[in-house]
């Protein structure tokens, strides 16, 4: 509809600076439009189109027709051809529209994101992992997913060993995803081509682990295969290595092994002697917190105490008879004065500061004392956490495997 | 035995915390006279709202 009205304006702009011709053919070419007659619709936007290819009007309406009749490729096209005559024209964020549609439908990556005012671009090679470079700058391997670039010309640079290099200027326009679709050809003088064969190509499956001289080695809990010279000859994949010395803790690591590669470790032994001192100190200051934190619980103890008692005497003489003598009512309740609630108000405030300062001073040499028996009681293993991380539908969660 | 240590540890802190948060034991401040300790002579006084020891005036038929 508004691409109707948009042909209105059109029609009624170009009428005065166009030819008659064009005119015609553009107005006749919205109309089929209009009536849903593509193909004869096609036939006068061409027609339009080559009268003044610098129009956008017959570009925008090819690109609407081919998107009519799901021919997803000349829509783009038409679409970004409209596009690059006039980016700044009133149509151009429906076109833009019109344009991502079409790529979506042709089965492009959609934009992750809106561009605004830059660009983006994406390459898609017949080879997967040629590297692209734009303006001599590497941007990954084929296929690139669009990925937000200065608007302008760009020079697109594709390589990959064993493929006659590409290179194309394109011209990346602002709000949309230019697509580069280019087709390697093989180069023939390439030596060592195993790369170009279409297919799988073989897989190493064996690589090298070399692990520094003067330690027991075990590997996958297992003592290791003969060594090939200063390595060892492991098959790819992952592999549990444990390095053991004197005085030290075990090293353990799981360690990756890839085909055809050299793996060297480098570890750095804990000495056993020292880190258990470190424990053994946590152990002591976190024991000595847990003493404090109990004379402040028998302080809490006492304040309540303290407490009750003030609230024993009060309830008491409250309720003491005052129509008769002191010394009658005192056989059932010793009389308590203004001192003796005064003393255990006094003992009670007292008695919960202390327990204040004890907690305190308890907690934080509690934290202190399990900070080093962490530290010293931590294993230095590099196994799989007890613990996995889930992702879900707005986060994650972290599940636990529970056995009893 | 470290997680003994802590359970007994955050365990009484929470005694603790308790403890903290208990309401102070009353003092001599009053409404009525029945806040008071009435059978030690004490009387509520409405201006100060404290408990005092009433000093009684000699009565008019004492002279």
């Amino acid at each position: 509809m508004r691409l109707a009205a948009l042909a209105l304006l059109f029609v009624s702009h170009v009428a005065s600076a166009q030819p008659a011709d064009l005119t015609k053919e553009f107005q006749a070419g919205v109309d089929a439009f209009r009536l849903g007659k593509y193909d004869v619709a096609r036939g006068h936007l061409e027609k339009a189109r080559a009268l003044d290819p610098k129009l956008p009007g017959p570009h925008r309406f090819l690109a609407a027709v081919a998107q009519a009749q799901s021919r997803w490729d000349d829509c783009i096209e038409s679409a970004h051809k409209a596009l690059e005559i006039n980016p700044s024209s009133s149509e151009a964020a429906d076109t833009r529209k019109l344009y991502e549609s079409c790529r979506v439908s042709a089965g492009r990556s959609p934009a992750r994101q809106e561009l605004g005012d830059s660009a983006a671009i994406a390459v898609t090679t017949n080879v997967a992992g040629a590297t692209v470079k734009i303006n001599g700058l590497t941007y990954g391997g084929t296929p690139l997913a669009p990925r937000p670039i200065s608007a302008g010309s760009l020079d697109v640079e594709i390589e990959k060993a064993g493929w006659k290099p590409s290179k194309r200027t394109v011209n990346a326009i602002a709000g949309i995803v230019t697509d580069v679709n280019v087709d390697l050809e093989a180069d023939p003088n390439a030596k060592g081509g195993g790369d170009l064969q279409v297919g799988p190509t073989a897989k190493i499956k064996v690589g090298y682990l070399v692990v520094p001289p003067g330690s027991t080695i075990k590997i996958d809990d297992a003592a290791p295969p003969q060594m090939v010279g200063d390595r060892f000859e492991l098959p790819a994949g992952t592999h549990m290595l444990e390095l053991q010395q004197d005085g030290k803790d075990p090293w353990r690591r799981r360690v990756r092994i890839s085909g055809g590669q050299k793996t060297v470790v480098a570890p750095t032994f804990v000495d056993t002697a020292e880190r258990t001192s470190v424990e053994r100190r946590g152990f002591y200051i976190l024991g000595a917190g847990g003493v404090v934190v109990a004379g402040g619980f028998v302080a809490a103890l006492l304040s309540r105490d303290a407490g009750f008692e003030a609230r024993d005497i009060v309830r008491i003489e409250r309720s003491r008879d005052p129509s008769r003598p002191l010394s009658e009512t005192a056989d059932l309740a010793p009389v308590r004065t203004r001192e003796d609630l005064q003393d255990a108000r006094d003992r009670h405030a007292r008695w919960a500061l202390i327990s204040t300062g004890l907690y305190a001073a308890g907690l934080i040499t509690a934290g202190v004392g399990a900070y080093f028996l962490y530290k010293g009681a931590r294993q230095r293993r590099d196994v799989a956490p007890p613990f996995a991380v889930v992702p879900v539908q707005g986060g994650g969660v972290i599940a636990k495997e529970l056995a009893w | 035995m470290v997680r003994w240590l802590v359970v007994i540890a955050l365990a009484s802190a929470g005694v603790g915390a308790c403890t903290l948060l208990d309401e102070d034991p009353p003092d001599d401040s009053c409404v009525t006279d029945t806040d008071c300790f009435r059978a030690q002579g004490e009387r509520c006084n409405q201006e100060t709202k404290r408990c005092e020891v009433r000093v009684m005036d000699a009565g008019v038929d004492t002279l």
